[in-house]
């Protein structure tokens, strides 16, 4: 369901299911959580791959950006247009940095990137 | 072995009748004698019988009839049925497994070929009984289940009902009229809406709120905002006549809402769209929080129009601000506010039917009563998303009637 990829300082977690609803989403928010208190501080989640995304998944994501706080970042990549109106409809799309793909979003995230 | 296992021996020939029994209590077996099928078949009845050891050829009913009575008559009680015969073929073999022979001992048999034998049975005896025992506690473990799983659907069902219970009965009241469509995915689900239309106050209050996920502990949460909002909306209009109190005021309501929801620590958030009407002027606010942007039908260029774009939803960050989105509607004009359930939910060719299906519905069904609008949105919906409902759909209309200040009734408590 997650597959993860380091690159630098950077890790890439690729969604790997195409609906991220309530079904998904309790596994999906547990290795995410994981993964953070495993020490990721900078992560870009690859939502290529997501066509769908409902409230819960949507809750899920935010949860996860809210656990980083301030200690580093997360950042989304190749968003499809209907999770892109979910984010446009709750405003979250001013809370997000997305990016058109993972290169990109890498690239920001590195420190003398951008 | 706790105690002897019980072996039927049906034999019509003396001489092997007696050897045979003699052999099988010396090897620890518990022997009951007959001498045909049909004294076997009232022993059998009787029960307490393992294993039985059948002469092929006997008079009244013979070993290969015995069988077959046997299989016929306990299908639930397994009995390893032995055959005897002087000879053994492959074709006597073949008739006897149709019949329902476990295993074949040729006569007289050899001891220690028999004492194998019966071991062997016995094992396929203890397992089977233990197959037995098993599809009896899964049956009654199964019916334990079908009868709470039924007691939790009338329950659900129950909760659904009361639910529906609470929702506002479509009125009209000094011009202004409402209507609804209300379809949780399951029996009860996270979407409520409610509008406060009383006689004591000019100013109507309405909203709709769409809990994230669905299900049991989406209606709990929508549950209780309903209590609360209504509650506090019924209150303040009876004694301010919607002058002052935070129940008039959109943003008031969204932002102590999001206050109070910042103290849990779970992704739980809700989206929700509050709004007041004066229903004398037309003249309105409402807030939006995460929530579709309403349409507004007007009724004097006959043009949908987009109310607003978008806020926070409820419960997810700390400290944002909601703006007010001030609006008026003219006679005939109609605010369309909707849970993303209806206007997210795809056809086959995963097409929403909010992308221009809602807007062409709606505007085709205008000229027609507010009922009869909502009625032909909910076939239109049911149509397009036939195969996938997965969301709880709530839809609230207000029209601004021409009529001016028709009474109406509202009958709620």
């Amino acid at each position: 369901m997650i597959e993860t990829e380091q690159r630098g300082g950077v890790l890439i977690t690729r969604v790997t299911v195409r609906r991220l609803d309530a079904v998904i989403t309790p596994a999906f928010k547990a290795r995410m959580v994981d993964l953070i208190q495993g020490g990721a501080e900078r992560i870009v989640l690859d939502l290529a791959d997501v066509s769908f995304m409902d409230s819960s998944g949507l809750g899920s994501v935010v949860g996860c950006l809210k656990l980083i706080g301030t200690r580093g970042d997360l950042v989304l990549a190749g968003i499809q247009s209907p999770v892109q109106r979910l984010l446009q409809t709750t405003r979250l799309d001013r809370v997000f940095k997305t990016f058109p793909d993972t290169d990109a979003a890498v690239a920001a995230l590195t420190p003398g990137g951008e | 072995m706790s105690e002897p296992r019980r072996i039927l021996l049906v034999e019509d020939e003396p001489t092997t009748q007696q050897m045979l029994g003699i052999v099988l209590r010396a090897l620890g077996y518990d022997v009951v004698t007959v001498a045909n099928g049909v004294a076997a078949m009232d022993v059998l009845a009787g029960g307490g019988i393992d294993l039985v050891i059948t002469d092929r050829h006997m008079p009244e009913m013979d070993g290969i009839t015995l069988c077959r009575a046997i299989r016929a008559s306990f299908p639930d009680h397994y009995l390893y049925v032995m055959m005897l015969s002087a000879q053994i073929d492959d074709s006597s073999v073949v008739q006897g497994l149709e019949a329902g022979a476990d295993d074949f001992l040729v006569k007289p048999p050899d001891f220690a070929e028999l004492r194998a034998r019966l071991k062997a049975g016995i094992r396929i005896i203890d397992l089977q009984r233990q197959l037995e025992q098993r599809n009896r506690t899964l049956a009654s473990a199964h019916q334990s289940l079908e009868k709470a799983y039924e007691h939790i659907r009338k329950d659900l069902q129950a909760a659904a009902d009361s639910l529906r219970r609470q929702l506002p009965r479509p009125a009209e009241l000094d011009g202004l009229r409402f209507d609804w469509l209300f379809e949780p995915s399951d029996m009860i689900g996270g979407d409520i809406l409610d509008v406060v239309h009383r006689p004591d106050s000019p100013v109507t209050v309405f909203y709709q709120i769409d809990v994230a996920g669905h299900g049991v502990p989406a209606a709990l949460s929508s549950f209780n905002l309903q209590s609360l909002l209504s509650g506090a909306a019924l209150r303040q209009l009876a004694e301010t006549g919607g002058t002052t109190g935070w129940a008039t005021q959109p943003v008031a309501v969204v932002e102590e809402l999001n206050r109070r929801a910042q103290r849990s620590d779970d992704d739980d958030y809700f989206t929700m769209l509050y709004g007041v009407i004066d229903r004398r002027t037309g003249e309105g606010v409402l807030t939006l929080a995460g929530h579709p942007p309403p349409l507004v039908w007007r009724a004097a260029s006959r043009r949908l129009e987009t109310l607003g774009d978008s806020g926070f939803p409820v419960g997810m960050l700390p400290s944002v601000n909601y703006e007010e989105l001030p609006f008026t509607l003219a006679a005939g004009d109609r605010l369309i506010v909707h849970s993303d359930g209806l206007s997210d939910c795809v056809d086959a060719e995963e097409r929403a039917f909010g992308d221009g299906e809602l807007a062409r519905c709606l505007a085709e069904a205008a000229a027609l009563p507010l009922a009869d609008t909502i009625a032909m949105v909910g076939r239109r919906f049911a149509d397009w998303c036939a195969d996938a409902h997965f969301d709880d759909v709530s839809l609230l209309i207000l029209e601004k009637t021409a009529a001016e200040a028709a009474e109406g009734q509202d009958d709620r408590d």
